[in-house]
């Protein structure tokens, strides 16, 4: 850290309490750390080790084996539970966006009618329906059993929208004036100017509404009745919550077993990597995007 | 966990579910009227039991639920259903799931072999017993019942006698005493099994059935022989061989204890204390009231004071009770009978030294042991309400899943298809193949069972001695006179008031209150709600309606 990045008034730290930083550092990020190391090394176990051991290996598996992996993937189940969590992740996040964008701008700008519909869409936040009548809409709809269920009833969250219209209505009425000047409509303003201002808080927004997706439980659990469409938590759920043997009556002697709490280890490794690699990339529009929205009321 | 979420929902739901069903909840409770009552088994003919004429057991099994025991598989299988139970239709069925998700119908070739054998479509919804509580309630309330649907708890339904007469069909005109012939795969299920599945003097439950006791746990004989002890044969010797077992320095105890006190259980089996409740004449006790009891407490103090539970054990899971057991870190674990194979598998394949065998409890001198009759099922199925013919095609259905093992059925049901699902073994023993163990684990066993077989090729000396021990424990079956009653009182507070005293039990064993604390924690529970639940299951006993 340079001092030209410190305050004039500031004075340069001791080296103890840089020495004791480092350290509250070193320990919280280890505290952090620690537990998913845990989580990939139990996952990378054998059986004899896990029992051994009492459950969870700290650092390093002594023989590391892939088979809890093996087993998760065997049968295809969880590689097209994957699929159908991309699918909806991605499908559903583009839909939220777009019709979360249009509502957004159009309430940004004083419009007939616009109180109205801004108070429709705040009265959801502040009352839910509650599941029955919630699993009855979707029902008389038509959507039971359907990958829209997933989507269509979360299309638009007013967390996200409000955060969205908080920083539309910061933009500059002056900009969009002397684009209207030079002849531009209310789609291209949208487009050309209004979205590319707004790249951090919509990254931010999309990371809401992917993560949401990606973790999509309980709207799977209570539409959808067909088990080919179940997206990943649902499946992976059943290896972890419920700790049964998985399969196993054949296995030939010698061959590396995997133990219950390996196979709900690298359940866990599995359903994080994907948005663990996601987050990185989005990670610096993050503080940006969401206090923008915030404070600029 | 599971309780107290059930309970959370069933709080915020309940209510809701039957305002939906449109069973009048409300008027039921308040005019006192007599919307609920005992379910007395002596107005109801339970179906006639015919037992399955199939391939011959090594070991026979009884009318009081032994099973058969078979060394091999069967070669000369019977089919039982010969004509498909559907002419092209549909059957849905929403039941619960313990395994990893199987492949979907389009991939599944087992699914699609049953399907083929029905003679129509296997509509399965199928949830995740974690989450079975959110999805049943969901379903009931919303009125979109399927066909058949599993009640695996009772609880989960506010005025269960209410909804079963106004939403589901009442089966007693179709399976009553020989009605029953007409499905004999359902014939062929104990009546013992079928008396758990009536309520209200009505059966309206297909049921899924189990060993009838839970059995009293298991130790490892490998760690017995190694110390060079005998199996006791009373409470006493019970207590020298614990201390014999225990050895620290080696990384062994006696017991694996879990959260809870599960040990305990064995405990109060070996003293005797009645299952639930000890009906005397129509008057009854709660099983924590009875001297037995006392002296099971006294004794597990005793036990944890003379340290021969695994330490720390008293606050350890299931998953990491069974992980202790196999690691020989306690030569004496409380668990279901179910787990059996399991243990004898996994431990085998740790050590092949490892001998673990169902615990049979001994009393103390002078005593009687006995075990209790707390699985007798697994649940029941439920059939929504339907016309004549429709009730009988989705009974033929049942019965199709409830193919007996020594029937080409439940080969399909249990190993899927020859050649893509299973191959055999030279003595023509099928043996899953991965793509068999993936597939398999679609849950119709949830939907209605046969009654159980003993069968493991891998380990045949395995169901010599599961039939040995089943024999035994339930030729010591003590039945829980309440198991078919209702008290109101019971379903609302009953499990808060003895949680209350669960708690103060578990507070003595671990040496944190006296004994005489448990004595004041029973009366009162007495006085919360003990003696008002005590009066509602006598007066269901008596036969009188009970008071909702």
């Amino acid at each position: 850290m340079k001092t030209s990045q410190r305050p004039p008034w500031m004075e340069a730290p001791s080296k103890a309490g840089l020495a004791i930083k480092g350290v509250v550092i070193a320990v919280v990020c280890l505290l952090v750390l620690y537990p998913f190391v845990n989580i990939v090394a139990t996952s990378l176990a054998g059986e004899s080790e896990i029992t051994r051991r009492g459950g969870i290996i700290p650092l390093f598996p002594s023989e590391p084996t892939l088979a809890a992996y093996k087993t998760i993937f065997a049968g295809g189940v969880v590689s097209h539970a994957l699929l159908v969590s991309a699918g909806i992740t991605v499908i559903g996040t583009a839909l939220n966006l777009v019709v979360t964008i249009a509502l957004a701008y159009g309430l940004s700008r004083p419009i007939v009618g616009g109180r109205f519909v801004l108070t429709a869409v705040l009265f959801t936040m502040l009352f839910g329906a509650g599941i029955i009548p919630n699993f009855l809409l979707v029902k008389a709809l038509g959507l039971y059993d359907s990958y829209a269920s997933l989507i269509v009833p979360g299309l638009v969250s007013a967390f996200n929208f409000l955060v969205l219209r908080n920083f539309f209505q910061n933009i500059p009425a002056e900009l969009l004036d002397s684009a209207r000047i030079d002849g531009a409509g209310d789609l291209a303003i949208l487009l050309r100017i209004v979205l590319p201002l707004s790249k951090a808080v919509l990254a931010v927004v999309a990371l809401f509404y992917a993560v949401g997706h990606w973790n999509a439980f309980f709207n799977a659990l209570l539409y959808l009745s067909d088990t080919g469409k179940w997206p990943l938590p649902l499946v992976l759920r059943l290896y972890v919550l419920q700790g049964q043997p998985v399969g196993g009556a054949s296995e030939s002697p010698g061959e590396a077993v995997a133990s219950i709490q390996a196979v709900q280890m690298a359940v866990v490794v599995v359903a994080l990597v994907p948005i663990l690699c996601v987050y990185p990339f989005l990670q610096r529009y993050f503080t940006k995007g969401v206090l923008t929205g915030a404070i600029k009321g | 966990m599971t309780t107290s979420r059930r309970s959370f929902l069933r709080s915020a739901v309940g209510v809701a579910v039957m305002s939906a069903t449109g069973v009048p909840t409300l008027v039921a409770c308040s005019n006192g009227s007599t919307a609920s009552g005992p379910a007395r088994a002596s107005s109801v003919t339970l179906p006639t039991y015919v037992a399955f004429d199939g391939p011959k057991p090594d070991l026979a099994g009884t009318a009081d639920g032994v099973p058969p025991g078979y060394l091999t598989y069967p070669k000369d299988l019977v089919t039982t259903v010969k004509t498909p139970p559907l002419s092209g239709g549909k059957v849905s069925v929403m039941t619960d799931i313990f395994d990893p998700l199987p492949p979907a119908k389009d991939k599944n070739a087992a699914w699609q072999a049953v399907e083929q054998k029905l003679g129509g479509t296997l509509d399965l919804t199928i949830v995740p017993d974690s989450d079975w509580a959110t999805k049943f309630q969901t379903v009931l309330a919303a009125n979109e019942l399927p066909d058949l649907v599993l009640l695996s708890d009772s609880s989960l339904v506010n005025n269960l006698p209410a909804f079963l007469s106004a939403k589901c069909t009442d089966l007693t005109p179709y399976l009553s005493g020989d009605k029953v012939k007409d499905y004999p795969n359902l014939a062929n299920i104990p009546q013992v099994i079928w008396q758990a599945c009536v309520v209200q003097d009505k059966i309206y439950g297909l049921p899924i059935p189990r060993s009838i006791t839970g059995g009293a746990g298991f130790y490892n004989k490998r760690l017995f022989d190694a110390a060079g002890i005998e199996y006791p044969a009373t409470a006493e010797d019970f207590l020298a061989a614990c201390k014999e077992l225990t050895r620290p320095q080696q990384g062994q105890w006696a017991i694996v204890n879990s959260k809870g006190n599960t040990f305990f259980t064995m405990i109060q089996q070996m003293f005797g204390v009645p299952n639930g409740w000890k009906d005397d004449g129509g008057k009854l006790t709660r099983s924590f009231e009875t001297p037995e009891y006392k002296a099971a407490l006294e004794f597990a103090v005793q036990l944890v004071k003379a340290g021969v539970t695994v330490p720390g054990s008293d606050g350890i899971d299931g998953t990491a009770r069974k992980n202790a057991f196999r690691a020989g870190k306690g030569a004496l674990v409380y668990d279901g009978f179910p787990a059996y194979s399991g243990y004898v598998k996994d431990m085998s394949r740790l050590d092949p030294e490892n001998d673990p065998r169902a615990f049979v409890p001994m009393a103390p001198k002078g005593g009687k042991a006995n075990t209790w009759s707390d699985n007798i099922l697994f649940a029941y199925t439920l059939m929504k309400k339907a016309d004549e013919p429709r009730v009988k095609e989705l009974l033929a259905v049942a019965n199709f899943f409830a193919a007996p093992f020594g029937s080409t059925e439940n080969l399909l049901l249990t190993y899927g298809v020859e050649g893509v699902d299973f191959t055999r073994d030279a003595k023509g023993n099928p043996t899953l193949t991965s793509k068999g163990e993936a597939e398999l684990t679609v849950p119709w066993k949830y939907i209605t069972a046969p009654p159980q077989a003993l069968y493991n090729a891998q380990f045949p000396t395995y169901v010599e001695r599961a039939h040995e021990d089943l024999t035994k424990l339930i030729g010591m079956v003590v039945k829980d006179p309440t198991a078919s009653l209702i008290s109101p009182t019971n379903d609302k507070s009953g499990g808060d008031i003895g949680q209350a005293l669960t708690d103060v039990r578990n507070d003595v064993i671990a040496g944190r209150k006296p004994i005489s604390a448990f004595e004041a924690a029973v009366q009162k529970w007495a006085k919360d709600g003990g003696d008002k639940i005590r009066g509602e299951f006598e007066s269901a006993l008596s036969g009188g309606a009970s008071p909702r």
